[in-house]
């Protein structure tokens, strides 16, 4: 636990709790009354954490076991649960998180010890995992039976309410909304079964018992029965159980984004996106697990072009932004003494600390596969653990709420100077730090290198970014549609001048307020130190950035057209409506991004 | 089929004197409501994390029951158990691209405040949207890869509707959009009856 994290933020009269540094890529933090707490396991037994395998009755349709997940092979007692197909794959799920060591010095990052258990004599196989919110009336089913069960679930409706066949698997958390204690974990495999029970998982396993190697059933893909035809692809087993227990430890999603990187890193196992190794024509990718006996060939989606592959393969490997996080939640001694931190505030304009925001340390000799990200905290503090000694940049971004699966990534925050819960997205530019800090860039951005130390800190590294002296405030429903939202529309412009119009369509309350609406020519194609850190490509737009202030007419509404005067075809803008802090009171807006196309 | 026009939804506003395209705010301000339940100190948070890998368009449409184009009338939070949390929409149904959906579904959106889903959508009553959505009992319609199901539909300056989503980029045109799901409706249904 971040004790300093905890006595800075009390000191600060903003909240109390326990504090971690981490969201995105680390431990899920939620807000309760004033307070930021954060979800861990804390009363793990001493033979480690249990979790239990479903071995269930072939053909239960309510919760079947791990036997048809292959070919149906005979039911092996319960003692021997990760001998039978399927199994093994979820074994080095969890496997994977216990050996969680930095990958360049072998230092063990955690503590995380698991205990598998048997199937307990006439568990009542209504009990695990009930996602049917209807079922759970007619069978009148507990929710909660206090074992952490990991099942294999037909019929794709299962799934129902949780985007249904789609799911390939799902992770369910509960935690004491007062400590931020895990009481219990449940992991469901979504069956992806249509004809028979055939199953569309894929991997390869030795069974020693049965001198057999188990390899997933084959479909085929294009052509033959219909109802045979996997159009969902085929789900690694292995890699969504890596992911799905990152979740039952405790762990959000990352938004550490490897594939964006210049030369294509490779995507944390918790990032938020669950990927689709790509393959084409009939080929499936040189590392695919090999299917049972079919050649793979799938008409796809032609605007869309690589997907339908073979999901969740790249998840199997844990990257360095699982290792630091895992680390964090329940670091060992390695973890302590062996790798470094680097902590500071992100810091608006006007020197307040600005929630929500995404650092990312970057590895200075290795920027595609080292990076640790966090967000920071409801007075901008941050923290970021697990980083092996050497010299890393130090980046703050904003969050790209269209990198989020939208509505439930982004936590909640405890408003500065009150206990309630909101939800926070800051806007700014991207900076980096470097060692005169306090010059805010907006031109050509420079950083300098950090140097960390095994078992150290570095405080104080603090990053002051521009526009985020503003925040786009939006107030935290109890569910994601109940948010507030006002409707900032912004129109593209077309014709030979084109321009685009930002009008405010709901009506809105600026409470004495001065608010303005600021549009943001996205920064991208961004060297520093005359390395190439962001992807995407932009210009200077003539006459961008602007500000205006938001004047309301007399319905409270607004609107206003700025033309565009170069020439270049597309531009993406970021848009904002923005109220000055430390008055939190406008609830707005969208951010939207919109492309100007000339004819 | 005129995607550009809806009669369904102009002759449900015209009585209200309601103009189509400028109804959301009006609407917003007073179809949200709460369920009453007995007031019970929640003592747990639940977190579910559905894992939806991203699918392409034809997948999607495939699997759809339902492909509605409409709006969203009205919206319930219903509490409950911690599972059974949820958010019902009205959604009036326009147009159907796929199956023939009854004129108002009542769409599906798991969690509330002591459910956290990862992945569900942000709709608010008097979006325009196109949904994909799949059958849940009770009569009700899950939204086939939550986020992934649903693609909102607004009106730029020049008159045009465009469609954003998992698979419509900002600024694609709905007309081209929905002949793009129909495209795919088509292999779906041809493959059906081979």
């Amino acid at each position: 636990m971040k004790l300093s994290n905890h006595a800075l933020l009390a000191g600060l009269g903003l909240c109390s709790g326990l504090l971690v540094d981490a969201h995105a890529g680390g431990g899920e933090v939620f807000c309760n009354g004033g307070q930021e707490v954060v979800e861990a396991w804390r009363n793990i037994p001493a033979g480690g954490l249990p979790w239990t395998l479903n071995t269930g009755p072939v053909g239960s349709r309510i919760a079947p076991g791990f036997e048809p997940i292959s070919c149906a092979y005979a039911l092996f007692p319960s003692t021997q649960i990760t001998r039978l197909p399927g199994a093994q794959s979820v074994a080095r799920g969890y496997r994977a998180w216990e050996n969680a060591d930095d990958r360049a010095t072998g230092t063990q990052m955690t503590t995380i010890d698991f205990e598998a258990q048997p199937t307990p004599e006439g568990w009542n196989y209504l009990q695990p995992f009930f996602v049917i919110p209807s079922y759970w009336v007619a069978f009148g089913a507990e929710k909660y039976d206090g074992i952490n069960m990991v099942s294999y679930w037909e019929p794709p409706s299962t799934f129902s309410g949780y985007g249904g066949p789609l799911a390939v698997g799902m992770t369910r958390v509960k935690a004491n909304l007062t400590t931020g204690d895990i009481e219990e974990a449940d992991i469901a495999f979504n069956a992806l079964s249509n004809s028979g029970g055939a199953p569309y998982w894929s991997f390869l396993e030795e069974n020693t018992l049965m001198n057999k190697t188990y390899v997933s059933q084959t479909a085929d893909l294009d052509g033959g029965d219909p109802f045979a035809d996997p159009i969902l692809g085929y789900a690694d087993a292995e890699g969504i159980a890596v992911h799905e227990f990152g979740h039952f430890l405790g762990l959000g999603h990352s938004l550490v984004e490897g594939k964006s990187l210049p030369s294509g890193g490779t995507c944390p196992t918790m990032f938020v996106v669950g990927h689709t190794e790509d393959y084409s024509g009939s080929a499936w990718i040189p590392d695919a697990i090999t299917v049972c006996g079919g050649s793979a060939t799938q008409s796809i989606d032609a605007s869309i072009p690589a997907t339908g592959g073979l999901v969740g393969r790249n998840l199997g490997t844990l990257q360095t932004d699982d290792n630091s996080a895992i680390g964090a939640l329940y670091p060992s001694t390695g973890f302590t003494s062996q790798m470094g931190a680097i902590s500071g505030t992100v810091l608006d304009g006007q020197l307040a600390g600005v929630p929500g925001a995404h650092v990312t340390a970057i590895g200075v000799s290795t920027p595609q596969t080292n990076r640790v990200g966090v967000l920071s905290m409801s007075g901008g503090q941050f923290s970021i653990e697990g980083l092996r000694p050497g010299d890393y940049y130090l980046m703050v971004e904003a969050v790209d709420e269209g990198k989020m699966f939208i509505g439930s990534d982004v936590p909640n925050y405890v408003e500065p100077g009150s206990s309630a819960c909101v939800f926070l997205l800051p806007v700014f530019a991207t900076e980096f730090w470097d060692v005169n800090e306090d010059v805010i860039e907006t031109a050509t951005m420079t950083a300098s290198p950090i140097t960390v130390s095994a078992g150290a800190t570095l405080t104080g590294k603090d990053l002051k970014v521009t526009g985020a002296n503003t925040l786009l405030v939006q107030l935290a429903g109890a569910n994601p549609n109940t948010a507030s939202s006002r409707g900032i529309r912004v129109v593209p412009g077309a014709g030979l001048n084109p321009s685009i119009e930002i009008r405010l369509e709901e009506q809105a309350t600026l409470g004495g307020q001065t608010a303005y609406l600021t549009i943001v020519p996205e920064r991208a194609n961004t060297l520093v130190n005359g390395e190439l850190v962001q992807t995407a490509s932009t210009s200077a737009v003539p006459g961008f950035p602007v500000t205006l202030p938001l004047s309301l007419d007399a319905s409270g509404k607004a609107s206003v057209t700025i033309p565009i005067t170069d020439a270049l075809a597309h531009h993406a803008f970021l848009v904002q409506a923005l109220v000055i802090r430390p008055n939190l009171t406008l609830k707005v807006s969208n951010t939207l991004t919109v492309f100007v196309e000339r004819p | 089929m005129n995607i550009t026009q809806f009669p369904r939804l102009q002759r449900w506003l015209a009585p209200c004197g309601l103009l189509l395209l400028a109804s959301s705010a009006a609407l917003a301000t007073n179809a949200l409501t709460t369920v009453p339940q007995a007031p019970t100190a929640p003592s747990s948070r639940v977190r579910v994390y559905p894992n939806i890998p991203t699918q392409p368009l034809s997948v999607v449409a495939d699997l759809a029951t339902h492909v509605v184009h409409g709006r969203v009338m009205g919206a319930r939070q219903v509490m409950g158990s911690d599972v059974t949390e949820h958010m019902e929409l009205d959604f009036l149904v326009d147009a159907s691209l796929k199956g023939q959906a009854p004129e108002m579904l009542s769409v599906w959106i798991s969690g509330g405040p002591n459910l956290v889903v990862t992945g569900s959508p942000r709709l608010q009553v008097g979006q325009e949207a196109i949904l994909f959505t799949h059958p849940m009992e009770g009569g009700h319609s899950g939204l086939l890869g939550l986020s992934q199901g649903v693609y909102k539909v607004d009106r730029s300056s020049d008159g045009a509707h465009r469609v954003s989503g998992t698979h419509a980029p900002a600024g694609t045109l709905l007309a081209d959009f929905v002949q793009r799901v129909e495209a795919g409706v088509s292999k779906s249904q041809s493959k059906e009856v081979r």
